[in-house]
């Protein structure tokens, strides 16, 4: 339902589309309302009238035998886009049935499917297509099944493989327990998963089809003289280029008005149904800056200093006054439930807030004022005063570039230091978490989950930042690792000194690594204090009963 | 009712399980812990017929478990038999469906199965939250309709794979007690796969410890947190969080 509403409205989002899908609208409501709109035949023969230019009798001017190019164009493009719809209805439906089939129920089939569309796929798609039709009787059932053979393998191959990620998902797990038969959820969850991406390559390959049809009558292959059809009119047009140059654009400005209608449509469907994220445009960036153009003193005794800050992100309110000091050494626990604002706290401190999020109150790093940083600004203070270990480490980490290669990238983006300067510290570093130094030619995938977060802490440490945010480190992690991630954090901040916000929904961590703490709900500080005046006498009912459900 | 048997699964030259026996009686719970890795969620597989043991077997009720394209009528039995609450709720229910129809799925496949208004009421769930789709539910709320969809079908016994930790703790809080409750009033069987001791002490009375494939302790859960006897179980119970300031 979600994907009908994102469909309706696109015309209002996108002028553009909204125009091109009127166009199109009226040329196959002319097209498909033909007898109607012209009175001459198309077939109808008159020398007498041969390779008149456009006049009132015939707008579109006549060919040389004489008839009438509007009658044509519009009988011919019910050739070609009844062709074009027909063959793009049929390979959309072998081609998903069979891609999905093939990645849901793998094993020999799949082998067999895959095999078949490699094969398929190897040929050059319009030669393999013109071989068919010219194999098959001249004819529109020859040029659809010819259009049809070439265009489904490559469907089947997109469609095989969201198949196999859907096979994957929980919730198709759960319709198999729930009893549901094979074909059922092949026909439920996995076709209903695949409906919008296959939307999108449809209207994308509508285009393409088209010009297929088109290209292959224009051949001589597909539809037979004198029936009209767009490609074959243009074949008709070749030799009278000089003399009679409304022949070709007739034709020709109708393939061109309807394949870019329908291109720009599919790419329109494409933005709708896969949403992708604004980013704002980063500037290019800027390694071993020396001097700092904002005045941050790393010394400073707070290093955090928020007065009654507020993120909104539209109308909703996503921080609402939170006023809260992060001192020097200390670690300061911040918890919440999810949704309470917690994450957005520390995206504020590092200034990864973007819009639509907009941000009141103010905010003091190392002592200087936020206020009107730019994102160069930013990049200075971050990953160098405030560093971040989040949650998964294996999204953190780059999964295609080794251990060594994001420490010292890592080193050099805020150092002007020699590359063996570089992978001096990060061995110092890897031997700080008490990692292996062997580790830095491997990658993310080869280490465990307790390893790569290790790695993560490594490069939130490398240039020896004033305040480490963590936010959630050990949630994917298990009791025993949880346990030794907490010890090596504990045991850094000993020997650096470093600052910690330790944001979590676990009371029970919270407890045991917490100087203080500041409980987070609804985007408000409920309470804040040192962590054993807050649980030994919460203020605050919210608290209580945070501390009810961590017994 | 449930006995495993001499259970291994050998992962291309890894071993995942090997020779793992234990059985659960009706309407007993048990906790299987150990760290990730450990094969926690494998033998759940198999206990599932997600996965095919590489030798022993899974048996219900002395029939061996197994997915075949053609259902007979006792492989019928044992699928509704035993059902599945899954660790991430929102990944489980179907995006495109709603929370209700997501529920009532196991009932067009199992005759005599809970109607849907039932559930809702029975996990606590807002009937009106019916019409609605998981991206509009709370990640709790997204728990309670996917425990109510496994009990759909009445079942004897539940796998519950990790199904709290994807929760905040207050929320952990209300699924355990609601968990414990369902077991009180119906004598539901749990094979709760958990690393967390906490969550399977509130809800376990016995736990088997799983160290890379094998079970090193099996014992009563009150016994193993008062005096673990394997190093792997003892770390285990040294390393399980607690409060560590708190309220008289």
């Amino acid at each position: 339902m979600r994907t009908l509403h994102r469909l309706v409205a696109i015309p209002r989002r996108d002028r553009l589309a909204g125009v091109l899908l009127v166009v199109l609208a009226v040329v196959v409501a002319a097209v498909a309302a033909a007898p109607w709109l012209t009175g001459a035949d198309p077939t109808a023969v008159s020398y007498l009238d041969a390779t008149l230019p456009p006049s009132a009798a015939h707008p579109f001017g006549t060919d040389n035998y004489g008839r009438d190019l509007l009658a044509r164009v519009l009988y011919g493009g019910r050739a070609s886009l009844a062709t074009a719809a027909v063959t793009v209805a049929v390979t959309v439906v072998a081609g998903t049935l069979v891609g999905a089939a093939a990645g849901y129920l793998g094993g020999w089939f799949d082998l067999v499917v895959t095999r078949v569309v490699d094969v398929l796929l190897a040929f050059p798609r319009l030669v393999l297509a013109i071989a068919v039709a010219a194999l098959l009787d001249a004819g529109l059932a020859g040029l659809l099944l010819a259009v049809t053979v070439v265009s489904w393998p490559g469907y089947a191959r997109v469609v095989r493989g969201y198949a196999l990620q859907l096979r994957d998902e929980p919730y198709v797990a759960a319709a198999r327990i729930a009893g549901s038969a094979q074909w059922r959820i092949v026909g439920t969850h996995v076709l209903g998963g695949l409906a919008g991406p296959v939307l999108i390559l449809a209207m994308v390959d509508v285009g393409e089809v088209i010009i297929a049809v088109a290209g292959l009558s224009f051949l001589g292959l597909g539809v037979r003289p004198p029936e009209p059809e767009w490609g074959a009119m243009l074949n008709e047009a070749r030799g009278f280029v000089q003399d009679a140059p409304w022949m070709f654009l007739a034709p020709g400005a109708a393939i061109v008005l309807v394949v870019v209608a329908v291109t720009y449509l599919g790419d329109a469907v494409r933005d709708a149904l896969e949403p992708r994220n604004p980013r704002l445009p980063l500037r290019g960036a800027r390694r071993g800056s020396a001097a700092p153009a904002v005045p941050v003193a790393p010394d400073a005794a707070v290093l955090a200093r928020l007065d009654r800050l507020s993120v909104n992100a539209g109308d909703v309110r996503i921080l609402d006054g939170v006023t809260l000091e992060l001192r020097a050494g200390e670690c300061l626990g911040l918890v919440g439930e999810s949704g309470s604002g917690k994450s957005t706290l520390a995206a504020a401190l590092l200034g990864l807030l973007r819009p639509p999020m907009s941000v009141t109150g103010s905010l003091e790093l190392l002592g200087a004022p936020t206020h009107g940083w730019r994102d160069s600004d930013w990049r200075l203070v971050r990953g160098r005063h405030v560093s971040l270990v989040t949650q998964d480490p294996l999204t953190a980490l780059n999964p295609v570039l080794t251990i060594g290669r994001q420490l010292t990238e890592t080193v050099r983006a805020h150092a002007d230091v020699s590359r063996d300067e570089a992978r001096r510290r990060a061995l110092d570093t890897l031997d700080l978490v008490r990692l292996d130094r062997d580790l830095m030619r491997a990658y993310p995938h080869q280490l465990s989950g307790g390893m790569r977060q290790r790695v993560c802490i490594a490069i939130a440490i490398i240039n020896r930042p004033r305040l480490l945010i963590c936010d959630e480190p050990t949630t994917a992690l298990d009791v025993s690792t949880q346990a030794r991630i907490l010890d090596e954090l504990a045991a850094l901040r000993r020997t650096l000194g470093i600052a910690m916000l330790f944001i979590s929904h676990d009371l029970r961590l919270v407890s045991q690594v917490a100087d203080r703490v500041a409980i987070l709900h609804n985007g408000r500080i409920a309470e804040q204090g040192p962590t054993e005046d807050v649980f030994a006498a919460p203020a605050h009912p919210y608290t209580r009963r945070l501390i009810d459900a961590a017994r | 009712m449930l006995r495993v048997d001499g259970l291994s699964k050998v992962y291309g030259r890894g071993s995942a399980l090997s020779d793992v026996t234990f059985g659960i009686a009706s309407g007993e719970t048990v906790g299987l812990v150990g760290a990730s890795g450990a094969g926690k969620t494998t033998i759940g597989r198999c206990v599932l017929g997600q996965e095919r043991p590489t030798s022993g077997g899974v048996y219900w009720n002395d029939l061996p478990i197994r997915r075949s394209l053609w259902r007979t009528g006792r492989e019928r039995r044992w699928r509704r038999d035993v059902q599945l609450v899954q660790q991430d709720p929102r990944a489980a229910l179907d995006p495109r469906w709603t929370v209700g129809r997501s529920v009532g799925e196991p009932a067009r496949n199992f005759p005599g199965s809970r109607s849907v208004p039932e559930m809702f009421e029975l996990v606590g769930l807002d009937p009106a939250l019916r019409h609605r789709y998981p991206h509009e539910l709370s990640t709790g709320q997204c728990q309670r309709a996917c425990i109510a969809r496994a009990l759909t079908p009445r079942p004897k016994l539940l796998v519950l794979d990790e199904p709290l930790s994807a929760l905040d703790l207050p929320v952990q809080a209300q699924i355990r007690d609601l968990l414990a409750e369902l077991h009180r009033a119906d004598g539901l069987s749990y094979l709760f796969i958990s690393h967390d001791l906490v969550a399977v002490a509130a809800l376990c009375a016995r736990v088997i410890v799983l160290e890379r494939g094998r079970i090193v302790e099996e014992a009563a859960t009150a016994d193993l947190l008062a005096a673990p006897t394997h190093p792997h179980s003892r770390a285990l119970v040294a390393d399980t969080p607690v409060l560590r300031y708190g309220p008289a």
